[in-house]
């Protein structure tokens, strides 16, 4: 009896181990250890349970449903879905244009701002804050993209058709921003030349980061030029940016709803530029349906997901 | 055209009728309606003589330049106002007493004219006694004929101001004067018509003339006649004499001297505290508060004090006045000095004119200047260079009367005016040649063409280089505006010696008079904030204008302890007791709310015994709080039709006065806030609170100068386009389908809105029509409308008829060139073979209804009686005018609110007849899909040149199935994708007939 008493208090002086406890008991365990950290942790993430992980899992649920905002939601289970894909006509024209934006203004915004700022970085110092400035004001001037509206206003007395009918090459004005021929091209334009937001600061900022001290080393391993520089130098270095800007210009790009509902009206003529966040926006506003506009949003989220995985797997490949 | 004929006295035997109809409704229509049956058909087309006429009169300076060596008169001719001619007068006037003294009272239509013999030849001033008599809120207008001819044009607007003052009434022995409120602070008083005798001098109601016209008149008998073309009034003597003789200061301190006056002692001072005047010249003038400085009297530093007149922009139109009684103790010479603050006039001066007993005390009281700057200040009243003496007797009460004016820029700002309506002419006539976009390279051969024109030019360039030195000059400095003046002068200078920079230069001259334009528009308003006039001795040192250091320092601090004690807020309500609130939210912005705050508690709570929980909350913020169940009872932000589909708002038909409260719109009014279904929530959701409309704006001197007729149907639109077309202006036409097809008798929805009604002939056949508007005949579809109605590029505009302030106020330009009138229809036979013209217009309503989960749902409907009635309409007109300028205007759905706004007779027999011929479309579910089609369908057919036929047809089934999907939802009867109603019945019975065989 005291024996066993005797081993149970050897035991229970022993330090206590991982192996004993279930992995709910040393999580608390830990918790309660690390309670500063997830004191200082707290206020963030009681808002961001709060405000986004918390809308993500309802909308989960609402797509599932029926439901207008303004009386109780009915489970109707798949039909949302079944909808979105064999009997929606215009979804497949948005999944259509929101790829073709995803496609050409991604990469192509991804690429010029890393080029643009590559460039601005070998600029001295003074030169280099007034020429970021230039780039970036764009993005930082909330709907400055409303200057090619007056650019190319569909009124006679708009820049390009004045100009266009002054050098007699049309009578009429052209409606640019109403007609499908040019509304896609002009938008994708337009987006280009806004899209060098906070990527493109995020690389100067990563340019800046690499230690100078590499280049020295490199050149001494046998770095032969600029081009080698950058794919096995820089890049690597600041790969926590470029994911970040991938992140960025992914989202950017399939969330591009906003300079085409300025420019071209909301929908655009035939759909022509109807994006799967016009889609959405549609159902959801104007038509009350909140089910059917989560339904969509999933896909658009997951449509996201694949993208960044896809991006994830590429920007590993940097500097092999 | 010859259909014309028939179908005006038609159309105006309708328009009667409906007057009539409404007559329960609107006690105002009164003599409204009399004349709209006997006045009708001068409105439309008829009257190019008459506006050709009125654009060749003379303006005053060239008809003063006719008259040079006439010598002024000497002696007078005093008419008594009863005693009119009688077979010449037209409008039904009778003899009033008024205050004792007999007057003629004078209708807001017709002429009265009277007969007088001249004794010798010579130039006179008209001076007339009246008395307002109008309950309008709205300056008297008249035009002045002599000898049945407008002499010279600007005499063709005489304005006579009404008479208005603060009603004190309910601040019974308030400490500060004014009525308080709850929590101690100033409530502004109203401001109300005080009618008193008033006499006027015949002169330019714009002010660019600082003195009285003078008229030519020829020994031997003359008539004069004077047109109403706003408000009754009833006028008293009227004086034909001699000019005022108006000493200059110099003269009048001579006299001074020679008199042997002196300064008063210094506690001889009188202050009058300028929110206290003893009357005003307009509604929009009233006691404002100032909270920046400390020494504004009085003062608070927590509560409103009113404590100045004239804040912001209150006070700013030329010839509106305010007036104060002034009585001094001891006779001698005064400085009259008043604490002020300009700050809206940038690096200008504004001017006042002072007015002793009516008259001017010598010359350069009309130049008074007050100028630009940050921080208030005190100056005895002077010219900019001298300070003026006035000479006060003892015991005498005087007038004071501080009128706006435009003082010494008035002559500048005329020949300004003038410059720019001679370069705009010159410039249409150039644009005739080269059409919107004329080619540089191109030789137009303009001296051939327009060598008057090009002479213009030049003479245009060497006027406003001497205009803007002028300008320089009076104002002292160089200020924004030289390089517009600059610029033109140098344009116009190359244009008129080289004909090869015409084309080059229109557009940036075009763009150079509007900016010249904009700004002319700033200088002739005159806003002036005044604290006190303090009336002292000459020898008195002149009060501190701002407060020193210390002042200011116990002022914030005061401020800032009793900024923890205070309640703020202003919309704070009256105690009632226990009587249930009504929750309002509005969302249009704190001015709207303190407006309607004050009406509450005027009119409503204290009448109906019912508090209000006004709130200003964000335009998102009720969705939510109404799907968290915290929503208020009454949003006055819309209502919206899919939430009361959804349930979300009350149906309001059950309300036992909704039959009486609907009685007070035009039907169409209601009809968008109808829900049309098939199911028990069919019913109204909303009671209308403004309706809007379109109506034709037109350049009369346009038409004129082309000799055409307003065009009423859209054949003849048709027909005129080409001329016009090749003359470069252009018709602003709506490209509407609905509107077009309502105009043609059609329907927008078939099957009780269960389908789009567009597979049929008509509305192919007219949507066809109105695509031709806009490929073949090349209307615009989208244009800036009132610049270019400004400009006379477009000279024909259907618009709302909300621009129509925009224009009377801003485009100052082109008065009296333009009219207002119906829309253009189409011609339609009806079964009895008539023909008429079917002008119908499309509308749109706003207004306010009770949340489904309301709390106090009795109190809310209440509140909707009250605002939606006419008193409470016309109120929230009137001070939303006042607070956000005349520029702008309410469009009420209460038809007698609408009515009761400044009409001149003849615009309101236009929006009558427009009124009454209104067609809107009731909601069903699904409707917001069809516009976008339509706009898919119009942009193919403009873009493409695709057949408009095709393209209607091809989006019938995609509205159609949303309509269908949408019927679904809310559990209502729908169609298959291609099935009408008829066709479906007729099955149904088949396969009965089938079943029962």
């Amino acid at each position: 009896m005291s024996q066993n008493t005797a081993v149970k208090q050897e035991e229970s002086k022993r330090p206590v181990s991982r192996k004993d406890m279930t992995a709910l008991q040393w999580t608390l365990k830990e918790m309660k250890r690390n309670y500063l950290g997830y004191l200082f942790l707290a206020p963030f993430y009681i808002l961001f349970l709060m405000f986004t992980i918390i809308p993500v899992v309802l909308s989960l649920f609402i797509c599932f449903t029926h439901f207008n905002m303004l009386e109780p939601p009915k489970w109707i289970f798949l039909d949302n879905f079944i909808r979105l894909f064999l009997e929606d006509d215009i979804f497949l024209i948005c999944v259509k244009n929101t790829l073709i934006f995803a496609i050409v203004t991604g990469p192509a915004s991804y690429l010029l701002s890393f080029f643009v700022a590559w460039f601005i970085n070998e600029l001295p110092p003074k030169i280099r804050a007034v020429v970021t400035l230039v780039f970036y004001a764009p993005s930082i001037a909330g709907s400055v993209y409303m200057i090619w509206q007056t650019l190319f206003s569909s009124d006679a007395h708009g820049w390009v058709n004045g100009t266009l009918i002054k050098l007699g090459l049309i009578d009429t004005p052209i409606h640019f921003f109403k007609d499908p021929t040019y509304m896609m091209p002009l938008c994708i334009v337009v987006a280009l030349w806004c899209s060098l937001g906070t990527a493109f600061l995020s690389f100067i900022a990563g340019l800046q980061t690499v230690d100078r001290s590499l280049y020295e080393a490199g050149a001494v391993d046998g770095v032969k030029n600029r081009w080698q520089e950058l794919w096995y130098i820089t890049l690597p270095v600041m790969k926590p940016q470029l994911m970040f800007g991938a992140i960025m210009a992914i989202t950017g790009s399939f969330n591009f709803g906003g300079i085409v509902s300025a420019l071209c009206g909301d929908p655009s003529t035939d759909y022509a530029c109807h994006t799967i966040t016009h889609h959405l926006g549609d159902y959801g506003g104007a038509r009350m349906e909140i089910g059917y506009s989560s339904a969509i949003a999933m896909i658009l989220f997951f449509m996201m997901v694949g993208a960044n995985q896809l991006v994830q797997k590429m920007l590993a490949k940097v500097g092999q | 055209m010859k259909n014309l004929k028939l179908t005006r006295p038609i159309a105006l035997l309708m328009s009667g009728l409906m007057l009539t109809s409404t007559f329960s409704v609107i006690n105002a229509a009164d003599d409204t309606d009399e004349t709209s049956n006997g006045k009708g058909a001068s409105i439309v087309g008829s009257n190019i003589e008459d506006v050709i006429e009125r654009m060749n009169a003379l303006t005053y300076a060239e008809y003063q330049a006719l008259y040079t060596d006439v010598p002024d008169a000497t002696s007078a001719v005093i008419i008594d106002g009863t005693d009119y001619d009688p077979e010449l007068t037209d409008a039904d006037v009778r003899i009033e007493t008024y205050e004792g003294r007999e007057a003629l009272f004078t209708p807001d239509d017709g002429s009265v004219v009277y007969s007088f013999d001249i004794p010798k030849d010579g130039m006179y001033m008209i001076e007339l006694d009246y008395y307002p008599t109008t309950s309008k809120q709205t300056d008297v207008e008249r035009q002045l004929y002599i000898d049945d001819k407008i002499p010279f044009r600007e005499t063709g607007y005489l304005t006579l101001k009404q008479v208005w003052e603060s009603d004190l009434s309910l601040a019974g022995d308030s400490k500060t004067g004014f009525q308080l409120d709850a929590l101690d602070n100033d409530v502004r008083p109203n401001t109300v018509l005080a009618p008193v005798w008033q006499t006027y001098k015949a002169q330019d109601s714009t002010g660019y003339y600082t003195d009285p016209f003078l008229y030519y008149f020829s020994e031997g008998t003359h008539t004069l006649k004077l047109t109403a073309s706003r408000c009754d009034i009833a006028f008293g003597e009227i004086r034909i004499q001699q000019p005022d003789d108006v000493k200059t200061y110099e003269e009048v301190l001579a006299d001074y001297t020679a008199k042997g006056y002196k300064a008063v002692s210094s506690d001889a001072t009188v202050k009058l505290q300028a929110e206290f005047p003893t009357a005003m010249s307009a509604k929009s003038i009233y006691p404002t508060y100032d909270k920046t400085s400390p020494i504004s009297e009085p003062q608070h530093e927590s509560r409103i004090r009113l404590n100045t007149i004239g804040k912001d922009t209150t006070w700013q139109y030329v010839g509106d006045w305010v007036e104060y009684k002034l009585t001094v103790e001891e006779s001698g010479l005064y400085h009259i000095v008043t604490r002020h603050k300009q700050s809206v006039s940038v690096d200008m001066f504004v001017t006042r004119k002072l007015l002793i007993n009516g008259e001017l005390p010598f010359e350069e009281a009309k130049n008074l200047r007050f100028t630009y700057g940050d921080e208030f200040e005190t100056r005895p009243l002077t010219d900019g260079k001298t300070e003026f003496q006035f000479y006060f007797e003892a015991g005498k009460e005087y007038t004071l009367r501080f009128e706006i004016g435009l003082g010494e820029l008035a002559d500048l700002i005329n020949r300004i005016q003038i410059s720019m309506a001679n370069m705009n002419k010159a410039l249409i006539k150039v644009k005739q040649i080269t059409g919107d976009t004329p080619d540089e390279y191109r030789d137009y051969n303009f001296i051939g063409l327009i060598p008057n024109e090009m002479n213009l030019f030049l003479a245009e360039a060497k006027e406003i280089r001497a205009i803007a030195n002028e300008m320089e000059e009076i104002v002292g400095y160089r200020g924004s505006q030289s390089t517009v003046f600059d610029d033109i002068a140098d344009m116009c200078f190359e244009m008129g010696s080289d004909e090869s920079t015409i084309a080059g230069h229109i557009g940036n001259l075009t763009s150079n008079i509007g900016t010249l334009g904009t700004w002319m528009n700033t200088v002739i308003v005159q806003p002036l904030e005044v604290d006190y006039i303090s009336v002292q001795s000459v020898d008195e040192k002149i009060p501190a204008a701002n407060a020193n250091l210390l002042q200011t320092l116990i002022y914030e601090v005061k401020k800032f302890i009793a900024s923890f004690f205070s309640d703020y807020s202003t919309f704070a309500d009256e105690d009632y007791g226990d009587a249930k609130t009504v929750v309002v939210w509005m969302g249009s912005g704190r001015d709207q709310a303190t407006i309607m705050r004050q009406m509450v508690n005027d009119m409503f709570s204290s009448q109906y015994g019912i508090p209000v929980d006004l709130k200003l909350v964000s335009g998102g913020a009720l969705l939510p709080s109404v799907l968290a169940g915290q929503g208020p009872d009454i949003s006055l932000d819309g209502v919206s039709m899919d939430w009361a589909i959804r349930s979300a708002i009350m149906k309001l038909d059950d309300f036992d006065t909704f039959d009486e409260v609907c009685s007070r719109f035009d039907e169409s009014a209601l009809v968008p806030l109808y829900l049309d279904i098939d199911s028990d929530k069919r019913g109204h959701y909303g009671i209308p609170v403004t309706q809007s409309f379109s109506v034709v704006f037109y350049r009369q001197d346009i038409f004129a100068e082309l000799g055409v007729d307003l065009p009423q149907t859209w054949d003849e639109i048709k027909a005129l386009l080409p001329l016009f077309n090749s003359k470069n202006y252009e018709f602003g036409v709506s490209a509407s389908l609905k509107f077009h097809l309502y105009q043609k008798g059609g329907d927008w929805f078939a099957d009780g809105g269960r389908r789009i009604n567009w597979d049929n002939q008509l509305v192919l056949e007219t949507f066809k029509d109105v695509c031709d508007l806009f490929t073949q005949y090349q209307c615009p579809t989208s244009y800036d409308g009132t610049n270019r109605f400004r400009t006379g590029e477009m000279p024909y505009m259907m618009s709302d008829y909300g621009i129509y302030t925009q224009l009377t106020m801003f485009a100052t330009d082109i008065r009296g060139m333009w009219g207002m009138s119906t829309l253009p229809g189409y011609e339609i036979t009806d079964e009895n073979g008539n023909t008429y013209i079917n002008n119908t217009g499309t509308t749109s309503s706003g207004g306010v209804g009770i949340m489904a989960n309301a709390k106090n749902p009795e109190g809310a409907w209440d509140f909707i009686d009250w605002y939606t009635d006419a008193d409470a309409q016309i109120r929230y007109g009137n001070e939303y005018a006042t607070l956000l300028g005349s520029g702008t205007i309410y469009t009420p759905a209460n038809l007698e609110a609408m009515l009761s706004m400044n009409w001149t007779n003849e615009e309101l027999e236009v929006l009558m007849a427009q009124f009454n011929n209104l067609r809107a479309t009731p909601m069903y579910p699904g409707d917001y899909i069809i516009s976008r089609y339509e706009s898919f369908a119009f942009d193919n057919v403009y873009n493409e040149g695709a057949d408009p036929v095709e393209e209607l047809l091809k989006n019938i089934n995609a509205i159609n199935r949303e309509i269908s999907r949408k019927r679904q939802e809310f559990g209502l009867d729908y169609l298959e994708i291609g099935e009408t109603l008829a066709e479906r019945e007729a099955k149904k019975a088949q396969e009965s007939g089938e079943a029962g065989n």
